[in-house]
């Protein structure tokens, strides 16, 4: 009973000063609070806006902000705002999942290229030169267009453009641990080669691995809105940030509310990302400071 | 170091190579014909038959792959189905308005963002230092689609200082030109300066910390010999080489700002060969700039491995 109790006590400790590095920066916890109330008014807006996202009402097209629309309305009368706000859905679905395509792909070719060596290694890490030569928006465009528009596919097109940076990181680490002893004794003691690699090398490349994942949150969600202005992202009429950009570009003169203030929203989310990314980074891996 | 040139360049033109199959792969594996897509739905057979010979679709694809890479290399850069004429005579004007956009951004965001970064390593934890990098943060989280709107809304529309948008060749009329260039550069620089800034924020306080550094203190050099001098040229090492890979990010941001400021570049060119299934002309665009990307990559090593000689060996 002590012992379990000296646990918690260690355990609750450790969540303590982790906070406490996480948090030293006045930034990080605003940032932080930015992040939260963004994944609460996503899950939120049915109940907060009274208005329909997509119900156009021609009443009361490209109106200004007043106090019955926070933001206006656009010019099929939808009000801005609620948009906004359903747009945040999209914004951080594509994020988080185009994020963990890319790491989870990321790690397993680097895992694979770093362990085997030899040709397999020459051949996945040459592909991977070959996908970082082209930029990354350019990379997602012609993905793409190969691939169609719509949510699913966006997400995977976002994911694997960015898989060469997370198979570059891994197979380094891969590469650095695999020739530490205690990989050489867990040899001894007969582990497979599959439980070296996953247990005992993947584990190692992990943590670094996560905190690029949170640095990329922000790029994924801005390559997201850049896809969707060029419209060659999420389909309309579903809100996005950067669709909605792109409508209230034609609108401009008539109610600039309906351009401007989707990309507000996208430069607070994606900053927010960033700061609590560069956060995450200092508090696990110190040592990667300026490298990523 | 004539072997470690020959060694990169090769490895370059290796990496091109897999760049070009995997860009005609991805291409060829879109369902349907091009020339049906284009034609629409009123075209007859032998229409639509007569054109898939005339561009060589109906051909196996690995004959159409070494088809198409030896007349990259012979010049022949084939035949755009939605232009109707050859790609050559398309590309050079469109690659001049790119780059009268990207070759001003790349010098300012480059002088200005290193500057910044200077001040903000020496001042560090000052308020300009804190300035810098907030601005810096907030610039990398700002899409340049949206703070193009934001200056077309405020410079344009409201203080009705600069054009809207468009394109006039510097040749045609040179103030013009310029006019209707500065909005388009600064949006593209901005983001760059805030990258730059950054990193070299962070390369120039990695140097300030070490024992040289502390040394040239003692001997009672002036700290700005010591910056400027001593810790600059070791902190331009990993500056040169971020600069190098940067090239691509600006590539991608002009197709961006091309479209915000309706700029008939390269950028623009591949959204309408995109949207139009246009695979040949897609494929060059793409190719070339990855070419531009992956040779200002292989500038940045050369360089790199005459700065540093520990580079050559390895």
């Amino acid at each position: 009973m002590e012992v379990q109790k000296g646990k918690q006590h260690t355990t609750a400790k450790r969540m303590q000063e982790f906070a406490g590095v996480f948090f030293s920066r006045k930034l990080v916890i605003f940032g932080f609070i930015i992040i939260v109330a963004m994944i609460l008014l996503a899950l939120l807006v049915p109940v907060l806006s009274p208005y329909d996202p997509n119900l156009s009402s021609l009443k009361e097209v490209l109106r200004h902000p007043d106090i019955s629309h926070w933001l206006g309305t656009d010019d099929l009368g939808r009000d801005v705002l609620t948009r906004i706000l359903y747009g945040t859905r999209v914004s951080l679905l594509v994020g988080l999942a185009s994020t963990l395509v890319a790491g989870v792909l990321g790690m397993a070719l680097g895992l694979i290229a770093g362990y085997m060596e030899g040709i397999v290694d020459s051949v996945i890490m040459r592909i991977m030169d070959a996908m970082l030569a082209v930029p990354i928006v350019i990379l997602a465009l012609f993905l793409g267009s190969a691939l169609g528009k719509g949510l699913g596919n966006i997400i995977f097109c976002i994911g694997i453009s960015m898989i060469p940076r997370y198979a570059r990181v891994t197979r380094g680490s891969v590469l650095s641990v695999k020739k530490l002893d205690y990989i050489t004794a867990g040899r001894i003691y007969g582990a497979s080669r599959f439980q070296i690699a996953v247990k005992h090398i993947l584990k190692n490349c992990l943590s670094s691995n996560l905190v690029m994942m949170t640095m990329n949150l922000g790029d994924a969600i801005l390559t997201e809105a850049s896809l969707s202005y060029l419209a060659m992202g999420i389909n309309p009429p579903t809100a996005s940030w950067g669709g909605m950009v792109s409508n209230g570009y034609e609108w401009l003169s008539m109610n600039p509310c309906v351009a401007i203030a989707p990309g507000i929203f996208i430069v607070l989310t994606v900053w927010a990302f960033n700061v609590c990314g560069d956060a995450l980074r200092d508090v696990l891996d110190p040592k990667l400071k300026g490298t990523l | 170091m004539g072997r470690y040139i020959v060694k990169r360049v090769a490895q370059s033109v290796i990496v091109l190579l897999i760049v070009t199959l995997l860009i005609f792969l991805v291409m060829h594996s879109i369902p349907g014909n091009p020339i049906r897509l284009y034609l629409g739905d009123g075209a007859t057979t032998e229409q639509i038959e007569y054109y898939t010979e005339v561009f060589g679709f109906d051909q196996p694809v690995l004959v159409q792959y070494v088809k198409w890479l030896r007349g990259i290399v012979t010049g022949e850069w084939g035949r755009s189905i939605c232009f109707a004429t050859d790609i050559t005579t398309l590309l050079p004007d469109r690659i001049v308005a790119t780059l009268s956009v990207t070759i001003p951004s790349l010098v300012i965001s480059v002088i200005l963002g290193v500057l910044l970064g200077i001040i903000a390593a020496v001042k560090r934890n000052g308020w300009i230092d804190s300035l810098v990098s907030g601005c810096a943060n907030i610039g990398m989280a700002t899409p340049a689609f949206w703070l193009a709107i934001l200056f077309v809304y405020i410079l344009a529309l409201k203080c009705k200082l600069l054009p809207v948008q468009g394109y006039t060749p510097l040749t045609e009329d040179f103030t013009l030109g310029v006019r209707k260039l500065v909005m388009p550069v600064l949006v593209l620089s901005l983001g760059s300066i805030a990258y730059y800034a950054r990193q070299t924020r962070s390369a120039m306080l990695e140097v300030i910390n070490q024992d040289f550094i502390r040394t040239a203190r003692s001997k009672g050099l002036k700290e700005r010999t010591i910056m400027l001098v001593h810790a600059l040229h070791n902190a331009l090492i990993p500056l040169v080489t971020v600069l190098g890979m940067s090239i691509g990010n600006l590539l991608g941001g002009t197709v961006l700002v091309e479209q915000v400021f309706c700029i008939p570049g390269i950028g623009s060119l591949l959204l309408t060969a995109i949207l139009n299934v246009d695979y040949i002309l897609v494929q060059d665009i793409i190719l070339i700039m990855s070419l531009f990307a992956l040779g200002s990559n292989l500038i940045v090593d050369i360089l790199y491995g005459y700065i540093d000689p520990r580079i050559r060996v390895k």
